[in-house]
């Protein structure tokens, strides 16, 4: 059944769309991702004109996180304050990454950043979670036991200036690494259609030792925020908001992670992350094609602005 | 009718006759194509009827017609870009802008065009694609006629442009009809489509018809909102999400 998207002016099979968000919901509720590195692209590369496809998937990436940080609020998983700090100047880094975006569509190089942004981001996340995961199969199979790796209690981040203490996650931080962080994936995120937190997660782990108990809802909470605000300001900035496609999306996608939550508890996590990373590697590889590989056809077009006859 | 009788002799007897000699009368299927939910796509007929104008003898009509009819979309700003090679990266380099471009183009005739008219002829009444109205180049104009060329060739692998050479069905000497396909993807607004009569590559009579292509009912009022109401759509698609996310939170509680 063909439905029509009154916003990117195409029609498209309901039951792809809806098909499409239950392989991605699958796929985030296996790897506990929002997905949204995955649904762009595919939209993209199914003939979604690239500016709908990041800003309706920027909604859909609000439902798949609702629905995650509710379970983790109910669990009390969720630095609510740590969160706040995060999300006022992600909102900042939003409003800069959809002016860029407005800026770039204008210059016809929007195609090409995307690109980019996702080659550099998901190569070398990608690399990085393949190698730790191999790391952990291989000393799995030698039979040693992997010493849970602790993060040291301090590292440079931790002398600078303003610190604040964030009670829920024990920690007493410089409030400027979490600006940088917060406004980093707010600018990214709106930017490259994604909700970020594959780089808020190891980013609060890494760089400020939030405790595992809190970081994935607490990131959860972020990634909801800043892409609710990232909808509103790409539905008034550039309005290609297809909130049918969205819906579609959203409905196949909460679906699906159901099953791909099931299906992951018959993994082991190192299987998991080097699958995870296997995928994301993928998607990097597919746009390092485009970007180096003879263009099947160098020229495009675009319509800068609508008149009448 | 004595008086019409003496101004036909002396109409003939000018040879002015010939400019008004046939009229056509012309019709299309649909005034409105309306975009529903499920729209994929749809066709739309012409047809009319070649007739002898008031002033003449039945005998006139001959059977040597050509009939070739324009359809063209709303006009909008349309650039075409074409990808060069900088550091190793494919990347869009240059570019050239073309205004009042046609977003829609079909041109169908019963017979190829090169053997109805000569190509000035068919240039100066626009049926070619690349005829001046068309290509209004803004600014840079170095390679204008390659860019118009690709950019033309885009249009019709989106089925946007297009020809038909045997497209316009004779079903007598004077009665005719034309059948086009609006792909799925067809763009709004206000179409007109022109019907040309040429005969012995000479243009007889045209005549122009009007159709829009609308987005309605709920998809209509969707893509209004998103215009006219950004930050309330916006906002209704938060919530949507929201509350998507809530109630799957809900039902599939573990």
């Amino acid at each position: 059944m063909q439905l029509y998207l009154p916003i990117a002016e195409i029609s498209l099979n309901i039951f792809m769309l809806i098909g499409l968000g239950g392989a991605v919901g699958f796929l985030s509720g296996l790897f506990g991702v929002g997905g949204g590195f995955l649904l762009t692209p595919m939209l993209i590369f199914s003939g979604i004109p690239a500016p709908v496809a990041v800003a309706s998937v920027t909604s859909q990436v609000v439902a798949a996180s609702t629905s995650g940080a509710l379970s983790y609020w109910r669990r009390g998983g969720i630095d609510v304050k740590l969160a706040l700090f995060l999300i006022v100047p992600g909102i900042w880094g939003a409003f800069g990454g959809v002016w860029t975006f407005g800026i770039l569509r204008a210059a016809g190089q929007l195609d090409l950043v995307i690109s980019l942004g996702y080659l550099i981001f998901l190569g070398s996340i990608g690399s990085l979670m393949l190698f730790e995961a191999a790391r952990s199969i291989i000393k799995h199979k030698a039979g040693k036991t992997i010493p849970h790796k602790l993060p040291g209690q301090h590292s440079w981040v931790h002398g600078l200036p303003f610190r604040v203490r964030f009670k829920r996650s024990n920690l007493y931080v410089s409030i400027l690494p979490v600006v940088v962080i917060g406004a980093s994936i707010g600018f990214l995120g709106s930017l490259l259609g994604i909700g970020g937190g594959f780089i808020l997660v190891p980013a609060l782990i890494y760089i400020l030792r939030v405790p595992g108990s809190v970081v994935i809802g607490t990131s959860l909470l972020q990634v909801l925020a800043i892409m609710a605000a990232t909808t509103i300001l790409h539905a008034v900035n550039s309005q290609t908001v297809d909130i049918l496609l969205a819906f579609s999306l959203m409905v196949g996608s909460v679906i699906g992670a159901q099953f791909g939550a099931s299906a992951g508890q018959h993994l082991r996590g190192e299987q998991l992350r080097a699958l995870l990373a296997i995928i994301v590697l993928a998607v990097a590889i597919r746009f390092a094609m485009s970007l180096l590989l003879n263009p099947a056809d160098p020229f495009s077009m675009t319509v800068l602005s609508g008149g009448t006859l | 009718m004595i008086f019409r009788l003496l101004a036909v002799l002396l109409f003939s007897l000018f040879g002015i006759f010939e400019a008004v000699a046939q009229r056509l009368v012309s019709a299309s299927s649909d005034p409105q194509i309306s975009i529903t939910s499920t729209f994929a796509g749809e066709e739309i007929t012409f047809f009319g009827n070649i007739e002898k104008a008031f002033d003449q003898q039945a005998d006139a009509i001959t059977n040597n017609y050509n009939i070739v009819i324009a359809v063209r979309g709303p006009t909008s700003t349309r650039v075409a870009r074409r990808k060069t090679n900088q550091f190793g990266i494919w990347l869009n380099g240059e570019e050239i802008a073309f205004k009042n471009f046609p977003s829609f183009f079909h041109i169908i005739s019963n017979l190829p065009l090169e053997q109805i008219a000569d190509p000035e002829e068919l240039a100066v009444n626009g049926l070619a694609f690349d005829s001046a109205p068309f290509l209004q180049p803004i600014g840079n104009t170095a390679n204008v006629g390659e860019f118009s060329q690709e950019l033309i060739r885009l249009m019709k692998e989106q089925y946007l442009y297009k020809r038909i050479d045997h497209g316009v069905t004779f079903h007598s000497d004077t009665f005719y009809s034309a059948r086009i396909e609006l792909p799925a993807h067809v763009p709004n607004g206000n179409y007109i489509a022109i019907t040309y009569l040429f005969q012995d590559g000479k243009l007889k009579a045209k005549k122009a018809q009007r159709f829009s292509v609308r987005t309605v009912g709920f998809e209509r009022f969707l893509s209004t909102s998103a215009k006219d109401y950004s930050f309330l759509y916006g906002l209704v698609s938060v919530l949507l999400a929201i509350f998507t996310g809530w109630l799957s939170g809900v039902a599939f509680r573990r």
